[in-house]
């Protein structure tokens, strides 16, 4: 039987962890009893969630992760046979469940819907568990079905080790049964004859017959496996959807060709309620021939074509988006289709929401929305990427590289104080691929003054990799303004930079740094208390010299060698060691 | 349910990265679901029966209560009395009869829980208040006037007869000229092993097929009222009768006395049942295809409004189907059945495209009736699956009626068989196996001596027995 809502309210909200003793004190003897105990309590809670939380909510999957722990107990316990009372479920002599307050009860809920007896057979898995819940969850999601009751929906759920028993309704109980007046039963029986006599078809109902063949006589013959699955594919689970828009379609038909209107308007409420069951069922293609149909009904007959309803709202961006099915090679063609008929900023509202983090086919659809508006429009990309949130500038970025190069490198000049360091590296590239001028190397500088180390360091490659010998002085000048907070990884890459821009041109900063003093400086140096950043300037010259080749690399290198000690000493083995094309000695 | 899911929604049993994946996905299945549920709801409709549910049943105890202090035409009834006319007036142009039973503490408005007496911690009073008189139920058949309920609340406070009070109370309502409302007896909830629904329709097939004729009859007479379809009742008819199996003869037998278009929508029921099990449809699709034939008339009980010139039987597929698209709520039983009523009449090589299967299907089980009813072509059941084989791949669909023709046999159930030792048989049983396609068993009707057995007598005709000749009728 149907049901009336049942509120959300603090006194109903289940807990996963709120234990057993179950609602009115049960204990339960043996430990079977105690795993179907904890199984039902789970099913309970679990099966009514949906009328206390939001689908998605967390307090949701923990409910469901209970019931997937406390079946995995009871379904060891298989075959179960459970009895179902009014405030109490048994297995066997044992109370297994109990709960007094019948909007919480399990129990009473089966019971009042006609389930007497369940039986869990050997061979009952978590699917048919999870098929339970879900008919259970729909009864007790408040949602008043006419077609459905629990009894139909167990039926339909054909389960395979699942026994339901059921009675039907109620039933008399009188001890001494009364018969009902003389009069009152015949008046009744009048007025349903009567009644029956206005209902029946004409005297030559479903006349003239068809006039039945000179057929052959019937023999038996099987009918092939496959012609039979053919026709089960028919009323299967995916042609419902062609079948809910045949019917739209043959009854809109029908309204157009009888050219009665009146038809065609008592069917808008039909229209609507496919249209939200396509939306559910994820149908684009079907939603956008809907439209097209709903239109189409409404040209040239009194109306001026209509927009499908949850087309023409605020919302139906979102709603459209909702309607990508999760698993998807490639976003719907009918998907662009529809919003290309939609009003509003698209390219904004997607931008909003691929900033808070939609996931799988939407982002892909996003991203595809960004894409196509952007393509006639790439400034409106370009205005976005200065606020968009990192990760959301990076993609952004990568899309305007697609779409206009041109756009692209202007904005990566423009961004090269963004604060992101990944998004920081992908400018380094982009900007490192513009022609060789004067923005190429203000740009790539300025990147080298970037608070992030392998930026400063990718920026530098690239700047010597572009500038060559012109990309010394900057570098060098990086280096010495840099010193004292260098890093030993970022002093090497620095120093390997500027030997690649030009060895030659980079010499004489190599010589200073590793401290070839000559005459009364070299008396001093050898006295003098090392600074750190003279020390880093020593460790860029060499890992520098490492690549430049001659006797002048090699003198350097040793005399820094004569007068390093720990780290710095390791280093110049190691590059003396790789130069020689041998391994360094300890 | 499993087998309604569509491919992209989530399944329990796909493969899942851990856990937290597997509980995800049943999330979202049971998500889905629950939308699912709610796409089929007419708020509209369930707002109002459960509101005006309550209030009826809160009128009804409160008038009940103030009839001990004051007579039933005091003015402190004035109020309450219009009230309760208003809403069963309401609610009946919605549903249709109204009846509101009590079962033990629980009140149903048309098998519709209402809440009643929750806040005030007695939700069993109004049964009690009733159960004075021995009545548990209260059906209104049309809206009531003021003095119907007056009559009505007066019955209530009168002291009741000892011996039958319930049926001194529908005295006293008949004495006072009440039409229309009905008194019903008190119920309860069957316990554990008592009357369960397999047993129940195994015990008594004439229960179950009479209680199936009245939720279809009430279904016609509501539809011809342009009340609400209830087609809850007829999907649990449907699936009992699934319970059931349409294997016993008694089930094709034993709707003789009902009203000969409910008589026809069984078997038409029936028919399709049998050749939708036949074709391995699941149980959600045959209690959808069953739903969908006891409907697939009835837009005979519209009124013409497609215009004079279209004969019935053309415009009585099209008026069925706009009854029953306009009716709110979705489901996909709702657009199985319209597409089934539009196509009934179709045939399988249409210009317009082939029939829904529903539709395919019901063209068989309809035009088979038909050419066997007295009313209609009035063949044997034999003759009429001859006449239908000429129709293969034109009229029907060919292998929808090999299907048909194997289950049903060369001598379908209720063939007359004037048999060559001179008795008369009628066979009862469909085909469970190829050797049984042209020997089903039979009951037999008339002895050689022209006279019937003295105690039913069975034969099975592969083992006795050969036929002679076809007998439309034993005149």
């Amino acid at each position: 039987m149907a049901e009336p809502h049942e509120p959300p309210g603090p006194q109903n909200q289940p807990s996963p962890s709120a234990a057993p003793p179950l609602g009115g004190g049960l204990r339960t003897a043996s430990a079977a009893g105690q795993d179907v105990a904890a199984a039902l309590q789970s099913l309970s809670r679990a099966s009514r969630s949906f009328s206390l939380y939001d689908p998605q909510n967390e307090a949701v999957k923990r409910l469901i992760a209970d019931y997937r722990d406390k079946t995995a107990a009871l379904l060891r316990r298989a075959p179960i046979a459970l009895e179902v009372y009014p405030f109490d479920i048994n297995l066997g002599d044992e109370s297994v469940y109990k709960e007094a307050d019948r909007e919480r009860s399990l129990s009473f809920r089966l019971f009042r819907d006609g389930v007497r007896k369940v039986k869990l057979e050997g061979g009952v898995d978590w699917t048919e568990m999870v098929s339970l819940l879900e008919v259970l969850s729909v009864r007790c999601s408040g949602v008043r079905q006419q077609e459905e009751d629990l009894i139909t929906l167990l039926r339909k759920a054909d389960f395979k080790h699942i026994e339901i028993e059921a009675v039907e309704g109620y039933m008399p109980d009188e001890e001494h049964p009364e018969a009902s007046s003389k009069g009152a039963k015949q008046a009744a029986a009048a007025q349903a004859a009567e009644r029956d006599r206005t209902a029946a078809p004409p005297d030559d109902w479903d006349q003239p017959l068809p006039r039945p063949g000179a057929g052959t006589k019937p023999e038996y013959r099987p009918v092939p496996a496959d012609a039979l699955a053919a026709l089960q594919a028919e009323e299967g689970p995916d042609a419902l959807a062609d079948l809910a828009l045949r019917a739209v379609s043959e009854m809109l038909g029908l309204a157009r060709e009888l050219r009665d209107t009146k038809l065609r308007d008592d069917l808008v409420p039909f229209v609507e309620e496919v249209q939200e069951y396509l939306f559910v069922e994820r149908k684009l293609d079907q939603i956008a021939k809907l439209a097209t149909l709903y239109a189409a009904a409404f040209e040239g007959q009194g109306g001026d074509g209509r927009t499908l309803p949850m087309l023409g709202d605020d919302k139906a961006f979102e709603r459209l988006l909702r309607a990508l099915p999760e698993r998807v090679a490639e976003v719907p063609h009918s998907f662009f289709t529809m919003l290309d008929g939609l009003p509003g900023d698209h390219l904004g509202r997607a931008l909003e929401l691929l900033t808070t983090g939609a996931e799988g086919s939407r982002r892909a659809a996003l991203v595809a929305i960004v894409e196509r508006a952007a393509k006639a429009r790439p400034e409106l990309l370009v205005e976005r990427l200065p606020t968009a949130a990192p990760p959301l500038a990076r993609e952004l970025f990568t899309i305007l590289g697609r779409l206009a190069p041109e756009r692209c490198l202007d904005a990566a000049f423009e961004l090269v104080g963004h604060p992101d360091p990944a998004f920081q590296l992908e400018l380094v590239e982009t900007v490192g691929r513009a022609p060789a001028n004067v923005r190429l190397a203000r740009g790539l500088q300025k990147l080298m003054a970037s608070p992030h180390e392998e930026v400063r360091v990718r920026a530098a490659e690239r700047l010597a990799q572009r500038g060559g010998p012109r990309a010394v002085t900057p570098i060098a000048e990086q280096v010495t303004r840099t010193a004292a907070t260098l890093t030993a990884t970022e002093a090497s890459a620095l120093g390997r930079a500027l030997a690649h821009a030009s060895g030659e041109d980079a010499m004489p900063h190599f010589a200073e740094w590793a401290g070839r003093a000559r005459g009364f400086r070299a008396l001093v140096s050898r006295f003098a208390k090392e600074t750190p950043a003279q020390r880093m300037l020593t460790w860029t010259a060499v890992a520098g010299l490492e690549m430049v080749p001659g006797v002048e690399a090699d003198q350097l290198l040793a005399d820094v060698l004569g007068r390093a000690h720990d780290e710095l000493l390791n280093h110049t083995r190691e590059v003396i060691a790789r130069r020689a094309g041998g391994t360094p000695r300890g | 349910m499993a087998d309604e899911r569509p491919n992209d929604a989530p399944s329990a049993s796909a493969p899942v990265q851990g856990p937290a994946d597997a509980e995800r996905v049943v999330q979202d299945r049971l998500a889905h679901a629950i939308e699912r549920a709610q796409v089929g709801e007419d708020r509209e409709l369930a707002q109002e029966v459960r509101e005006r549910g309550e209030q009826l049943a809160n009128l009804i105890y409160g008038l009940l209560r103030t009839s001990r202090l004051y007579a039933a035409e005091n003015k402190a009834f004035d109020s309450p009395v219009t009230d309760l006319a208003t809403c069963v007036a309401r609610l009946t142009s919605r549903l249709g009869p109204v009846t509101l039973v009590c079962v033990q503490d629980q009140v149903y408005v048309n098998d519709v829980r209402v809440r009643f007496g929750e806040k005030s911690g007695k939700p069993g009073e109004l049964g009690v208040e009733l159960g004075k008189h021995n009545v548990g139920g209260i059906t209104f058949q049309a809206p009531p006037t003021d003095e119907h309920i007056r009559a009505l609340v007066g019955g209530f406070s009168q002291a009741p007869d000892p011996a039958s009070p319930r049926a001194a109370l529908a005295r006293f309502l008949e004495k006072h000229g009440v039409r229309g409302i009905e008194l019903g007896g008190i119920n309860r909830f069957p316990k554990v092993g008592e009357r369960s629904a397999g047993e129940s329709v195994a015990h008594d097939v004439r229960e179950v097929i009479d209680r199936a004729d009245e939720t279809v009859a009430a279904v016609w007479r509501n539809a011809a009222a342009g009340h609400m379809i209830n087609a809850l009742a007829l999907r649990r008819m449907v699936a009992e009768l699934l319970a059931l199996g349409t294997d016993d003869d008694a089930v094709w037998k034993a709707d003789a006395q009902a009203p000969p278009h409910v008589a026809h929508a069984m078997r038409v029921n029936l028919l399709a049942l049998t050749i939708g099990k036949a074709a391995g449809l699941p149980e959600s699709v045959l209690q959808d295809l069953g739903v969908a034939a006891v409907l697939h008339d009835v837009g005979y009980t519209a009124g013409d409004e497609l215009g004079e010139g279209a004969s019935h039987v053309a415009s009585h597929p099209v008026r069925g189907a706009r009854m029953l698209a306009v009716r709110r709520g979705f489901h996909e039983a709702k657009v199985r059945r319209i597409l089934a009523a539009l196509h009934h009449h179709r045939d399988h090589d249409d210009r317009r495209g082939k029939p829904s299967l529903f539709g395919r299907i019901l063209r068989i089980a309809e035009d088979f009736d038909n050419y066997c009813r007295p009313t209609g072509g009035g063949l044997s059941p034999a003759e009429a699956l001859v006449g239908m084989m000429a129709g293969s791949g034109t009229r029907y669909d060919p292998v929808l009626l090999q299907v048909f023709v194997n289950r049903m046999g060369r001598f379908p159930p209720g063939t007359l068989i004037e048999l060559e030792d001179g008795r008369v048989v009628e066979t009862t049983s469909l085909v469970d196996s190829p050797a049984q396609f042209a020997t089903p068993r039979a009951r037999v009707r008339v002895m050689p001596d022209g006279q019937p057995p003295r105690n039913e007598l069975l034969v099975d005709l592969a083992a006795e027995g050969r036929p002679r000749r076809l007998l439309r009728s034993l005149d």
